[in-house]
């Protein structure tokens, strides 16, 4: 085993193509989305007011809806058509129209209409903004119904149940400052890590068929492909783990994400991730022993797994198919992991199961192994 | 008349080059993969993924400790908004708890045992909602759900409280300013609709450069560059002839692709689709020979076929977070920014969304448009120059031969 090991290492060294893939690709990616999302949150959405009254009241108004931290009023305007016109050039994310005679008409009780437009080909500012928006409108409305409620006697202390009688207490479970960096990153960095080692795991074996190094490569093994395999991924494995430690070590040491369980569940989640996607990758290069069309394989698998693990669109929403699918990905079952223990802090008893799969996963290839074996032996590269 | 001569002779060559080029293409298996298959199937595997658009009826549980007539309305409409769906009553929050580990609902909506007496009180009464985070658009739908459910219940609870008094003055007493919310472009705020348009123009890109790249890593390691320059009596030295001959041969090729991704799949999936085709196809070229000839010149890391798959694969997803459709580029680190303007698909992504999903104009979109005309001239110039040094170092190395001997 020791002489495959040290064989893999000088190959590892020797060519550059592994050092950036394994390295500097994994932290390339992470340093890119801790610092594009830094904020946490889009702040400074740039909006315009289409103000057509001109009054004291929607003067206020805009003051009050520019002192929100997610708005930026970038525009004053006077028409519906320019404010399209700045919305189609990308320029805002959406604007808010206050009527002729909003003023006149808000005093007299003649329900003045306030109309707000977003751009909804951005999701993630324009739900922002329609929250921003909403909640200035509501507060519009409440600031009537209390001038109203006050001249006609009621008592300070009980407007705010005449204004709302229900109010609601939002928990949101583990990610209070609603951050899409905690969001995006708990999920999009494990799986770029999986894309990566899917790649070079495939790559490395298909390599030695193309090179017609196999045969060699099993002698150092005594022709067990069993040793010869363990001893060409655990170099990988160390150093794709090294990888994922260092993730975690940003996103709960230093980032501070939420944390709410046992660092070690997420440890061995992650050594768990990483071993079971090169189990993954033997098994394509078992069924496919060819370096294209195991890359190719590697490279769907890879990046569809961003998005039918579930990370943005929820898996019990996707159509059937791609909900079996979504479970035989081993991000999958560490992203319900991380779910569990890191997000929600909850007994490892409910996360049970997919460690359960990410250890099948990991003895998965071995009944394949002697068909690979086969396809080392032979080592026919196809171009 | 010398110059005359050396534009038909630079014809030629170009000519000659395309249609070598299109051989090489064809021979290729794997690249005709990533030319054809890759651009055909991609778009149809993501769209089928994020085809329902949008959640519906994500399951919740009810911890009512009021039980009042009242408390049980707020569930049963809870229950009846598009986003929600109550799936049990639980006795109390350890109950609920155990429902969400066991990932049976993803939210509990508990109402306090004074819930009633308050509002009789005249009180402002709490209810709370816990949710899961683990996907935040079932936050979002708890959250639009809850924030309706409780306004119009409190809506008609003051209008109860008024007794007597007409439509018209109910209407005024609870919500003088009535306002109207318009998501543009796209109305029921679908995931695929924002999604998709993005993606489309990131399969472009990217299989370009994926196919180009391994292209180039065949020549690289065979040793087959020197083909390309000696053999032919006109051919060496006009690295010019060499980069428009495989340019014109890829755009060809993609122009169907094209068509397909960008008008058809569009109309197929039924996504937003109000641009002026013509103004897309028109911005669609200088997208096109910026994405070529960005390929053509990182195809010079390529040493190999295969590693075209290593380099280039993970940088789709870095490429369409830098475009700016999720994370909007204003609110990007200024270095972002600059790294995201110098890749074709980010102009490529907030021209295209604009045009095809906001029915935005060619003039609109002017600033991508001109970005991408100056990519294009760019990536043309550092394309004749890598390629000038690569013909340079393997002339060092001494490989020759004769370009017809293959």
């Amino acid at each position: 085993m020791w002489a495959s090991i040290v064989r893999e290492m000088r190959q590892l060294v020797s060519r550059p193509i592994y050092v950036l893939c394994m390295v500097v690709a994994p932290l390339f990616c992470c340093l890119f989305m801790f610092s594009l999302m830094h904020e946490g949150l889009p702040h400074k959405i740039p909006v315009a007011i289409v103000d057509q009254d001109h009054s004291n009241s929607s003067q206020d108004f805009t003051q009050q809806l520019g002192a929100l931290e997610s708005v930026d009023v970038l525009y004053k305007l006077n028409s519906f058509t320019e404010a399209r016109e700045l919305m189609q050039s990308g320029d805002i994310f959406g604007f808010l129209m206050i009527p002729e005679g909003f003023e006149a008409k808000a005093t007299a009780g003649r329900q003045p209409e306030i109309s707000f437009y977003t751009n909804n080909a951005y999701y993630i500012p324009a739900s922002l903004l329609y929250k921003s928006f909403k909640t200035m409108s509501v507060l519009a409305s409440g600031a009537v119904v209390r001038q109203v409620l006050l001249a006609t006697g009621v008592e300070e202390s009980q407007i705010m149940a005449k204004l709302q009688p229900i109010a609601t207490d939002m928990h949101a479970l583990g990610n209070p400052w609603i951050s899409y960096s905690v969001y995006l990153n708990n999920s999009f960095l494990p799986g770029l890590l999986q894309l990566m080692i899917l790649l070079v795991t495939v790559f490395s074996i298909g390599s030695e068929i193309k090179r017609s190094t196999a045969r060699e490569w099993l002698r150092t093994a005594d022709d067990s492909i069993i040793v010869a395999i363990t001893g060409k991924l655990v170099p990988q494995t160390i150093i794709f783990f090294a990888m994922g430690l260092l993730y975690l070590a940003l996103l709960y040491g230093y980032l501070h994400f939420p944390m709410q369980g046992n660092i070690w569940h997420m440890i061995a989640a992650m050594l768990l991730l990483v071993v079971s996607t090169q189990s993954f990758a033997v098994i394509i290069m078992s069924i496919a022993p060819s370096l294209r069309i195991g890359l190719s394989a590697a490279g769907l698998v890879g990046v569809l797994s961003l998005s039918i693990a579930g990370f943005s669109f929820p898996v019990p929403a996707m159509y059937l198919p791609f909900q079996a699918m979504s479970y035989v990905l081993p991000v999958r079952h560490y992203f319900l992991i991380y779910v569990d223990q890191a997000l929600n802090g909850i007994p490892l008893y409910y996360s049970r199961w997919h460690y359960v799969a990410l250890i099948l996963f990991a003895v998965a290839s071995t009944p394949l192994l002697p068909r690979l074996k086969k396809a080392l032996m032979r080592q026919v590269y196809v171009p | 008349m010398k110059f005359f001569h050396s534009i038909r002779i630079g014809l030629a060559d170009i000519y000659y080059i395309w249609r070598r080029e299109y051989r090489a293409v064809f021979q290729d298996f794997g690249v005709i993969l990533f030319f054809f298959a890759l651009p055909f199937v991609y778009p149809i595997v993501y769209a089928a993924v994020y085809n329902p658009e949008v959640v519906r009826d994500v399951p919740m549980v009810v911890v009512d400790n009021a039980r009042t007539p009242l408390s049980r309305k707020l569930a049963r409409e809870m229950d009846a908004t598009p986003n929600a769906r109550i799936v049990s009553y639980c006795a109390n929050m350890d109950e609920a708890k155990r429902m969400m580990h066991e990932k049976n609902c993803y939210g509990i909506l508990f109402i306090p045992s004074d819930f009633s007496q308050k509002i009789e009180r005249g009180e402002q009464s709490v209810v709370s909602f816990y949710s899961d985070m683990s996907i935040l658009l079932n936050y979002k739908g708890f959250l639009i759900a809850l924030t309706d459910v409780t306004m119009n219940l409190g809506g008609r609870l003051q209008t109860q409280s008024l007794g007597g008094a007409t439509q018209e003055q109910i209407n005024v007493a609870t919500q003088p300013i009535p306002y109207v919310s318009v998501n543009l472009y796209n109305p029921e705020s679908g995931l695929a609709s924002f999604l998709l348009p993005a993606i489309l123009i990131l399969i472009l890109q990217q299989s370009l450069i994926l196919g180009i790249g391994m292209l180039a890593g065949g020549i690289y390691e065979h040793h087959q560059l020197h083909l390309f320059y000696s053999g032919r009596e006109h051919m060496h030295n006009n690295v010019l002839h060499l980069v428009i001959g495989k340019a014109l041969c890829y755009f060809s090729l993609y122009v169907l692709c094209t068509a397909y991704i960008l008008h058809f799949i569009p109309w197929l999936f039924k996504f937003p689709q109000i641009g002026s085709q013509v103004e897309i196809y028109s911005f669609a070229v200088p997208f096109l020979l910026s994405s070529i000839f960005f390929g053509m010149t990182l195809s010079v890391f390529v040493r190999e076929r295969e590693s075209s798959f290593l380099l280039f694969v993970f940088t789709s997803v870095i490429f369409l977070f830098i475009s700016g459709i999720t994370w909007p580029r204003y609110a990007m680190p200024e270095y972002w920014q600059w790294l995201g303007a110098i890749i074709p698909s980010t102009w490529g992504i907030e021209g295209f969304v604009r045009m095809n999903t906001a029915g935005a104009g060619i003039y609109d979109v002017r600033h991508a448009y001109t970005m991408l005309w100056i990519l294009t001239g760019v990536y043309f110039v550092t394309t004749c120059l890598v390629y000038r040094y690569q013909i340079w170092k393997d002339k060092k190395r001494g490989h020759s031969g004769v370009l017809e001997s293959e």
